[in-house]
């Protein structure tokens, strides 16, 4: 068992959160490794003026608002698990605004993550099936018997149970006709029975009068589902490359926890695996966990409105990935067309941090930012700038930590 | 440097060349240069109310002032009475006493750095001098500094007889001459205040011709000299107040005579209070007359508009005339404004089956418009509640341009619905009705099913009629039958004699916000990044504010030519002693 320190505590709170303060970390090292583990598991409070002002939100029907809600629920830490695995799972099942066009439904889905995605996955597959968010993000309305659309089938083996290699095309053709007539009517899920296909089917092997409930309990029967999901998990909050015999351990642990995702979390949180150097500072930040992760680390309190903002412009416009296969992420957060927005992102909320009052000396400062450590070079950098011991030094120190190489990792 | 030391020792050793002292009122002692003057006259009757005063009572009824009250080390009547016995007078009287025969405040800016001035003059010159010599003795007391160290810091001046003068710090320096208190940040400064009478600002040109005529009844006056004030911080300053007179969309929306305010010089505001009222009016000085007659209206009197009712939110009446805008673009706006007014007219032709708007539609349009807001029953009731406002235009010929608006309103409905078809949105559905004999055209959206949230977009239910020669085009179809029916039967108030104005009723006003009080403070939490707890209070602060306001009104006028006249007027609920 890896000593419980603080640059463990910082990437545990990181990790399974988005990021904390001083304070918060020097509490998980007072309270321990599985006790600040389990509170981090367990809170799911956030302050209620958020939940109070969202159906006005809501019946606005503007999606960028609802961004910024979700990034405020983020910054306000009360249930920083809760919001960490549905934005997983916001990219796992990734569906766009783009398309749907229906905040509500947006919002619908991804509160379905939060009420069900640290649950049983079964139970959670079987709910986005039905998802009027998903089934119009990938044409349910269109799939009708006699012009079966193949669409929602082919994503649940590639992208939400299976992963490319454990099916083919013919079991994505006899699984479309499965799901014919399931479809969306006022919000709702409909099942219209006239536009169902109700013969024959083989798929996966099995063959039988499939409807769509059945071609789902044969993707999670299929022996590469636990491990499709384990997979998940560990570039979630582990390693961007889990080996397989990681995979392979960690499906195991999701079948013996009966698929339950915090249970199995849990236990992933408190291995060694999860404090092994492989796993510290492995993933490169998205932007919404760096700049809501730098925020919460320096206390900072910025609009969340802006912060949305700046996280579209850094490539992460929450609630419209970029395709059905979400957020890529790893190095290709960083590239031409983004860095010079982080950047830039990164520096104003620096300044904005510095304009509120925060000030710190180059220990604090590093030790908040970086706790897994800094190299020379930048440490003796941000000394040289805060000897000048004026505010613009102080948010130009922020900012030079903000942007070094290492601040982009989590 | 030079000058802020040489110059009293010049005046020092040429006491001969000051005036003897003369009896002026403060703001006669503000220096010349001052940017920013506020005279306050009637500061001394506010304060005698002490802590029983209904604006103080108001004030401390905001939740915010309530909350810090409440966690304060000690209530307002514990601090009252602590401060009380530091001065060995009860606070409010002195203070009263201290500001009775007036107050004034001066600020010149010079290099980027403010200069603040202080005037004031009280009743007594005995008790004055007696508060003056108790605060200092008081201060060395309480700072622990040697007896008399600060008393005894103040020096006759030599050139004014009968005048005191300290200086203590670097930040404070002040005069004492009979009931005449006057302070600044130096010596310097003092000494250009008591040498002001003459030459202060009150003597500059601008000042004599302009301010002068103002209502000498007012509590208080703030004076800014905006040409001043750019020149000191430069152009950037006044950019934007500058640009606005170029803006087609300011013309069209906020008025020509609002959009003169780019040009203005100065501006002077003039505060009227009692108990339950006030009254705010706004000069401008400077700014460019109006060479086209038309965008003025003159005297001819604003038409009546409908009768109010209860549920009233809001009423005004807009003067734009849209033919005279369009007839002058040339000569009003730049070449970089011209494309947009184009654009408008193919757009609105567009709506007004091919009619030329120049031509066809403008001239025949009165150059009044009526705005009416109200609360209106909406079924389904969106989770966003909204109020309906509706338009009232005056056509010059109806039998011609009612027909074409009333089909111009088909056409922008379809027009919706053909780009909403693009977005695979839910369209409208265009009715007729008929309502107490008066044809309406409207629209709405389909009903949402039982049970789901009603968005915002169930505000909408969009109609237009036509009474005689009135149009009345208006967000939701039962506030258009209202004010339809009321135009019928005759039910209007009396023609009005300004350019635009606008009435708010207050209760109206706070059930709307308190409808939607808590998506206005999750627009604060996300927009501005307050806590949420912060952006309660702000809310809350709002909430209570129009809770207070009984009504609210803005009118534009027309106090004189090369003036922009703007009155506020506020009347407050009565204040009931609780």
């Amino acid at each position: 068992m890896p000593e419980w320190l603080a640059a463990g505590a910082a990437h545990s709170l990181r990790r399974i959160g988005f990021g904390a303060s001083q304070q918060e970390i020097e509490g998980a090292l007072q309270a321990g490794r599985e006790t600040t583990i389990d509170e981090l598991l367990a809170r799911n409070a956030c302050d209620p003026i958020l939940d109070r002002g969202l159906p006005s939100l809501l019946a606005a029907g503007k999606v960028q608002s609802l961004a910024a809600w979700w990034i405020a629920r983020i910054l306000d830490g009360g249930a920083p698990f809760v919001e960490r695995i549905a934005l997983m799972w916001h990219n796992h099942f990734a569906t766009s605004f783009a398309k749907v066009d229906d905040a509500r439904l947006m919002h619908d889905q991804v509160q379905l993550f939060r009420d069900h995605g640290r649950g049983d996955f079964r139970k959670l597959l079987r709910r986005v099936a039905k998802d009027p968010a998903m089934l119009l993000w990938l044409d349910g309305n269109e799939n009708r018997l006699g012009n079966p659309n193949e669409n929602f089938a082919r994503e649940l083996f590639e992208l939400f149970a299976l992963g490319l290699g454990a099916y083919d095309e013919k079991d994505v053709q006899e699984a479309a006709r499965a799901f014919t007539g399931w479809g969306v009517d006022r919000r709702r899920f409909a099942f219209r029975e006239r536009y169902h296909d109700a013969g024959e089917k083989q798929v996966l092997g099995s063959r039988g009068n499939f409807d769509g409930n059945g071609v789902l309990e044969i993707a999670l029967a299929h022996p590469e589902c636990p491990r499709w999901i384990a997979r998940r998990l560990l570039v979630e909050f582990v390693h961007p490359r889990p080996r397989a015999t990681e995979i392979d351990a960690w499906a195991k642990v999701l079948l013996e926890e009966d698929w339950n995702i915090e249970l199995t979390c849990r236990r992933l949180f408190l291995s060694d695996l999860f404090l092994s150097p492989r796993a510290r500072l492995s993933r490169i930040s998205g932007p919404v966990e760096l700049i809501a992760g730098a925020a919460r680390s320096m206390g900072a309190r910025p609009a969340p409105a802006a912060l949305a903002r700046a996280s579209a412009d850094m490539g992460q416009n929450l609630y419209q990935p970029p395709s059905v296969q979400g957020w890529t992420g790893g190095r290709d957060w960083i590239h031409a067309g983004t860095w010079l927005a982080r950047h830039n992102s990164l520096v104003h909320l620096a300044y904005s941090a510095v304009d509120q009052g925060l000030g710190w000396n180059a220990d604090t400062l590093l030790s908040v930012l970086l706790p897994g450590g800094a190299p020379a070079p930048l440490r003796q950098a941000v000394e040289f700038e805060l000897r000048k011991r004026s505010r613009s030094a102080i948010a130009d120190a922020t900012a030079l930590v903000l942007t070094s190489p290492e601040a982009q990792l989590a | 440097m030079l000058h802020a030391t040489a110059i009293p020792l010049l005046l020092f050793c040429n006491a001969s060349f000051f005036p003897p002292p003369q009896d002026h009122s403060p703001i006669e002692h503000l220096p010349g240069g001052c940017q920013i003057v506020i005279d306050a006259p009637g500061l001394g009757a506010l304060l005698e109310g002490g802590l029983d005063q209904p604006w103080i009572q108001r004030l401390r009824s905001f939740p915010g002032v309530a909350a810090a009250l409440e966690n304060a080390n000690m209530s307002p009547e514990a601090a009252v009475g602590l401060a009380s016995a530091f001065l060995g007078r009860p606070l409010f009287p002195a203070l009263a006493e201290l500001c009775e025969d007036g107050l004034a405040l001066g600020l010149r800016v010079e290099g980027g750095e403010p200069q603040p001035y202080l005037a004031l003059r009280s009743a007594d010159a005995d008790e004055l001098e007696w508060l003056v010599e108790h605060l200092l003795t008081q201060t060395e007391r309480a700072q622990d500094l040697p007896r008399g160290s600060l008393l005894d810091a103040g020096r006759s001046h030599p050139g004014y007889p009968g005048t005191r003068v300290w200086k203590l710090g670097e930040e404070l320096a002040f005069a004492l001459r009979g009931p005449l208190l006057l302070a600044s940040k130096t010596r310097f400064d003092v000494d250009a205040m008591l040498n002001a009478p003459g030459s202060g600002v009150i003597n500059g040109e601008s000042w004599k011709r302009e301010v002068r005529a103002f209502d000498e009844r007012s509590d208080a006056r703030l004076w800014v000299d905006v040409e001043g004030l750019e020149a000191a911080l430069g152009p950037d300053s006044t950019a934007d107040l500058r640009r606005l007179g170029n803006d087609p969309g300011v013309h069209f929306v906020l008025g020509s005579e609002i959009a003169r305010l780019s040009g203005m010089k100065r501006a002077c505001f003039e505060l009227f209070a009692d108990r339950d009222t006030a009254r705010l009016q706004f000069h401008s000085f400077g700014g460019a007359q109006i060479q086209i007659p038309a965008l003025h209206p003159g005297d001819l009197p604003a038409p009546p508009l409908p009768t109010a009712r209860d549920t009233e939110l809001l009423r005004g009446h807009l003067y734009r005339n849209f033919d005279a805008l369009f007839e002058h673009r040339q000569d009003l706006f730049g070449v970089e404004a011209q494309p947009k007014f184009a654009e408008a007219a193919a757009n609105l032709s567009l709506f007004l089956g091919g009619a030329d708007v120049e031509e066809d539609i403008f001239p025949h349009l009165s150059p009044w418009f009526g705005l009416i807001a109200r609360e209106v029953e909406m079924r389904p009731k969106p989770d966003l509640l909204l109020p309906a406002v509706c338009l009232v235009a005056y056509l010059d010929e109806p039998e011609i341009l009612g027909p074409r608006l009333v089909a111009g309103f088909q056409t922008a409905i379809g027009f919706v619905n053909i780009d909403a078809a693009q977005e695979r949105e839910p369209s409208m559905v265009l009715s007729l009705e008929q309502h107490q004999g008066i044809p309406i055209s409207l629209a709405r959206y389909l009903a949402p099913p039982e049970g789901e949230g009603v968005d915002a977009r169930f505000n909408l239910v969009p109609a237009c009629a036509l009474v005689g020669d009135t149009f009345v085009l208006g967000t939701h179809v039962s506030l258009v039958r209202e004010v339809a029916a009321q135009l019928q039967a005759g039910d209007v108030g009396p023609a009005q004699q300004a350019i635009d104005r606008l009435e708010v009723d207050g209760a109206a006003l706070h059930r709307t916000f308190a409808a939607n009080v808590d998506g206005l403070v999750l627009n604060a939490v996300l927009s501005e990044g307050k806590a949420p707890a912060v952006a309660r209070r702000k809310v809350d602060a709002l909430l209570t504010l129009t809770k207070l306001i009984e009504r609210a009104e803005a009118t534009l006028t027309d106090p004189a030519a090369g003036r922009v006249g703007l009155e506020l007027s506020l009347e407050l609920l009565p204040w009931k002693k609780k």
